[in-house]
């Protein structure tokens, strides 16, 4: 019915989803592995990350003129960053020991917080995201043409992917962090400094979900306050898809989601069901195999 | 002891005759269109959709996100079934007066609200409920996310009016109607709570690995307590959708999910009356109370910080964070409102004003008997 | 015990500060003028805040203009009240209901037909008519005596986009529409209704509140031989149906209705590298047409006024463009103001009975009188088109 060149440009977007998808889906799974927690509010540390690069550049650009750009790319990273490991610090930690449902419940109060943060700061208005003219080049690939963007942000991720299991696999950090993930307490016990890990792993989920926005905004072009939980939720969804607590099993999880729902999208009698499709896939991974596809299976403490 | 019962059952009766009165006496007056009386319906919806969350989530332990979705289930039947058969044509405009061509009197039609949405629990938890408590969490907001989308499938337009606004329906006259049926669901939740059942989901919360081993049927309780907490949600829902005089699925959101949820921490997790007076509070903060923190306001010549659109949510999220950081009990914690407690609170104070005024003054508190 | 106490003087407090506030709605002023209030029932926030606001400042500056009335020889001073909806129809109920219970003698109000279908009810019930800025869904004023709107309505605007579309040699369209939206679903159904009466084919197609992705659909859309899309949504959703048509490729004519009269569209699809040629929407007015005294005035006037506070550019969308909205914030209001007057009373009812038989000549919009429904008699819509000088006249469109 359709030739080459049509499933091909689908493929490509679902690719560009998916890949944004996957750098928040690791944030998810690394907290998750970790602490047990869904982090609600990542989805919505995705949105502030928009926010700040919108401020940051309208703000230099008075003074810096062009290279406002560069500076609201690096300050983003940074206070995205910052902002991430605050939240670790203010809303799960004082929560360590307290029942699983509080620390999620704090989770949702922060991201509701967050926007109606965001709402009160921008008006509630949606913004226009600051034009990074580079990404936007168009290049042929054979007979379609694509934007610059929608190539790198698949390479970008993978590369991003593959150094971060390389971390994970030989560092020493890499190290401390799996053994925090297989037992808590014990990990305590030998000496690993638990409150250490644990912002490693907001530093690096953040710093993700920053790059994320950076490239996911840059493609949709603007950004509102409510924007981030529908995202979060999805990659959420890819995490456990992918077996929650493996990078390589979310980024999986994400190509498939993305790819899926851009096909979904595609066809104008199912359109509608785009999002309650991951819904429906989660519901059924769980029920067929509750780990997810590469997931570890986590024992039950009694 | 006995003594104290009697008062406790005066006390209670005279609490309840003066509620009524008042009502009754809003109901007939000009307050009836005011925001108090708005104010006091709604409270009473949310505290029978706090009440039924709190059931689940709070007395069960099960930490399910799927509320939003049944109570649409509840509004949409209960809408669907009492459309006057005269007015279809109008609002299922773009499906030729819709597939439903009769109209159900109320009563029936809000059971049945309850019992779709049950009925829907009861399909959707025999797998669901034997998942662990986040993937229980995060496949019931799935779920909720999907019967949103298929209320809006354009192929059940006749029935469903697909994404378009339901209304027309038939709605209460009197501001006591909400509160009746409230009050009956919620009593009847306090009943389940106190039987043999509520104590096997206070098992179940406290650890469910000791309850299966003293010999508690884990998927029967945890089925009973989901369907109970979905069909009173359903009920809820229709409530709500009378309240508004429209029901539009776009509404139904996970947000909406979140806020109840808000509540039943704000009441205290494991308490009926905390969860019942956390929803008045809620909602006359929300809905009125605090609303002038979203204008901007001058006083003479000074423009008062911060206050601006939006900012009312602002400081709404940072009582919520607050309480869930520092004061995790809410306001009643596990406890229930006794009037043992108000007296012996009382008599507290009492003593606490004659310590400060060196023991000259009575002070009203002071007088009961202890 | 200290924390106990503290927690029921809060209350207390919070008890009295409520009897304080509920107590002093509704009292002469200071002055001792006498006081009429008109509630302004509309969004500031959502996703149709910034549509609302522009329709705010319309009915602000027709209240600068025309501050008082008087009523049988006594000269009432009228105030503003505001309740904003939120965009949401199920948070416009409460929104409403602030209104009636601050007894106001009149609504202005809404953008966006969904918080006015859903708050209908209540002023009906308390007899307090409401006129309509912009909302077009016929389901507004059905069935309802006391809401009426200045605006013309969907099957109306739904016909003119049709024909115009036919006319530019369209044959085969799709219409991209936002589920739940009453005025996107319902203004697209018409336009399928209208473009197949005429003989053309059409994909409709519902997405999701919030949707951003429309990659998919374009793409397929392309594929299909579209070579046309009608999209009645909401301010922010514009950029991303705009800009991803044109990357999927989709070259012809991209319309929609009154909602698209907001420069800011245009910006963010200028910042993001595509062309804005080939956009046509529907509107209530042109306000570089130089025969409509009336809507001259207006233009020269609010530009004007709209220069004295930065706040009010903010509020503009950042910009100095009149949108139409603005146009019928303020044709709302003066529909009010002249019911006053004919009215010689602030009551309900009395004023219900003088908007039904009332008629304006040269509003800004053109002249004003309803019909049974409570709608504007209106058969003249223009077609505008953006250009790097802002919006510019296409066509005009005069039915029956």
């Amino acid at each position: 019915m359709h030739d080459f060149t049509y499933y091909a440009q689908i493929l490509i977007s679902g690719l560009t989803i998916g890949s944004l998808y996957a750098l928040i889906a690791i944030g998810y799974t690394m907290v998750y592995g970790i602490l047990r927690l869904i982090n609600f509010a990542h989805g919505d540390m995705f949105m502030v990350a928009g926010f700040i690069m919108i401020y940051i550049t309208s703000w230099s650009s008075s003074f810096l003129g062009g290279g406002s750009i560069l500076v609201g790319l690096i300050l983003t990273l940074i206070l995205t960053v910052v902002l991430g490991v605050m939240i670790e610090k203010v809303a799960y930690k004082p929560l360590r020991q307290a029942p699983r449902m509080s620390v999620m419940i704090s989770a949702i109060g922060v991201s509701y917080l967050l926007q109606n943060l965001a709402t009160y700061v921008t008006g509630g208005l949606a913004q226009a995201y600051p034009n990074i003219p580079w990404l936007r080049k168009e290049i042929a690939l054979g007979s379609i043409t694509v934007k610059r963007l929608a190539i790198l942000t698949p390479l970008l991720t993978i590369l991003l992917v593959v150094a971060l299991v390389l971390i994970i696999k030989h560092t020493k950090m890499g190290m401390a962090m799996r053994a925090v993930a297989k037992d808590f307490d014990t990990a305590q016990l030998m000496g690993i400094r638990i409150d250490r890990v644990i912002s490693i792993t907001f530093v690096i989920g953040s710093l993700l979900a920053a790059v994320g926005s950076i490239l996911y905004f840059s493609y949709i072009g603007q950004v509102s306050p409510t924007i981030g939980s529908m995202p979060g939720l999805k990659s959420f969804v890819a995490a456990v898809f992918g077996g929650i607590g493996s990078v390589p099993g979310a980024v999986i999880g994400s190509y498939i989601i993305g790819i899926c729902e851009t096909f979904i999208k595609s066809n104008q009698d199912i359109s509608i069901f785009s999002n309650a499709f991951t819904f429906a896939l989660l519901i059924v991974i769980l029920l067929i195999k509750p780990n997810g596809l590469f997931g570890e299976k986590l024992k039950e403490k009694v | 002891m006995k003594n104290k019962k009697t008062r406790n059952l005066l006390c209670t009766l005279l609490l309840a005759a003066v509620l009524l009165g008042l009502l009754l006496y809003i109901d007939n007056s000009d307050l009836k269109s005011s925001m108090l009386s708005a104010v006091l319906q709604k409270g009473a919806i949310y505290a029978l959709l706090v009440v039924s969350m709190n059931l689940l989530n709070g007395f069960t332990g099960l930490f399910s996100l799927g509320q939003a979705g049944f109570m649409l289930l509840g509004a949409y039947t209960y809408a669907i079934l009492t459309i006057p058969v005269a007015q279809r044509a109008n609002v299922y405009q773009y499906f030729d007066g819709g597939l439903v061509q009769f109209q159900m009197p109320q009563l029936p039609a809000l059971i049945l609200a309850g019992i779709v949405a049950a009925l829907f629990a009861a399909l959707i938890g025999a797998p669901v409920l034997r998942l662990k408590s986040d993937y229980l969490a995060i496949a019931t907001l799935g779920f909720a996310e999907i019967l949103r989308a298929v209320i809006q499938w354009e192929k059940l337009g006749p029935l469903t009016n697909a994404s378009n606004i339901l209304r027309k329906f038939t709605g209460y006259s009197s501001i006591l109607f909400p509160f009746i049926v409230a009050g009956i669901c919620i009593a009847v939740i306090v009943l389940l709570i106190n039987s043999t059942y509520g104590r096997a989901f206070k098992a179940i919360r406290e650890d469910e690995i000791a309850a299966e081993a003293m010999g508690i049927n884990l998927m029967k309780h945890k089925m009973i307590s989901f369907c109970t907490s979905s069909f009173f949600a359903g009920i809820g829902g229709a409530l709500l959708a009378m309240f508004q005089h429209n029901v539009q699925a776009k509404s139904f959101t996970t947000a909406m999910t979140y806020e109840i949820l808000l509540i039943v921490v704000i009441g205290g997790i494991g308490s009926i009356t905390g969860s019942i007076l956390g929803s008045f509070l809620y909602v006359a903060c929300s809905e009125w109370w605090l609303r002038f923190l979203d204008n901007p306001t001058v006083i003479g010549t000074f423009k008062v910080p911060l206050l601006g659109h939006g900012f009312r949510m602002v400081v709404f999220s940072v009582v919520i964070m607050v309480i869930v950081l520092f004061y995790r009990q809410g306001l009643m914690g596990t406890r229930e409102f006794s009037w043992d407690a108000i007296f012996a609170f009382f008599g507290k104070v009492g003593r606490f004003f004659k310590g400060l005024f060196g023991g000259k003054k009575t002070v009203k508190g002071g007088a009961v008997n202890e | 015990m200290m924390k106990k106490l503290i927690a029921v003087l809060l209350c207390l407090v919070m008890v009295a500060s409520m009897v304080a506030c509920g107590g002093n709605n509704n009292e002469p002023t200071e002055t001792g003028d006498k006081v009429i209030t008109i509630g302004v029932f509309e969004p500031t926030s959502g996703q149709n805040g910034a549509g609302g606001k522009k329709e705010i400042l319309g009915i602000q500056y027709a209240h600068s203009l025309y501050p008082t009335v008087t009523i049988g020889g006594e000269e009432y001073k009228i105030e503003l009240t505001y309740a904003d909806n939120q965009s949401d129809a199920s948070k416009a109920p409460t929104a409403a209901q602030q209104l009636v219970s601050k007894k106001v003698t009149a609504v202005i109000g809404t953008y966006g037909s969904s918080c006015a279908i859903a708050a209908g009810p209540y002023f009906e019930e308390a007899k307090i008519p409401a006129v309509g800025t912009s909302c077009t869904n016929p389901q507004v004023t059905q069935g309802n005596d006391y809401y009426f709107r200045v605006c013309f309505i969907d099957p109306f605007q739904g016909t003119v986009m049709a024909q115009y579309a036919w006319n530019k040699g369209i044959t085969n369209a799709a219409v991209i529409v936002e589920a739940g939206d009453d005025y996107s679903a319902g203004f697209g159904n018409y336009f399928v209704q209208a473009f197949e009466g005429l003989g053309g084919k059409v994909t409709r197609i519902e997405f999701q509140t919030s949707e951003t992705d429309f990659s998919g659909t374009m793409t397929t859309l392309a594929a299909n031989g579209v070579t046309a899309i009608f999209s009645p949504v909401a301010i922010e959703t514009a950029p991303y149906i705009i800009t991803q048509a044109r990357n999927a490729g989709i070259t012809g004519p991209i319309m929609a209705g009154d909602t698209w009269d907001d420069i800011s569209i245009i910006q963010r699809v200028t910042e993001a590298g595509c062309s804005i040629d080939d956009i046509y929407f529907s509107t209530f007015y042109d306000e570089k047409d130089e025969e409509n005294e009336a809507a001259y005035n207006f233009a020269t006037g609010f530009k004007a006024w709209l220069k004295e506070d930065p706040a009010r550019i903010t509020d503009n969308s950042e910009s100095e463009e009149i949108s139409a909205v603005t146009a019928c914030g303020y044709d709302a209001y003066m529909a009010v103001y002249y019911a006053l007057q004919a009215a010689q009373s602030t009551d309900g009812e009395a004023l219900r009975d003088a908007l039904a038989t009332l008629e304006v000549k040269g509003l800004v919009t053109g002249d004003l009188k309803f019909d049974e429904n409570g709608d504007a008699v209106k058969n003249y819509a223009v077609v505008k088109t953006p250009t790097e000088n802002g919006f510019v006249f296409a066509d005009a469109v005069t039915f029956g």
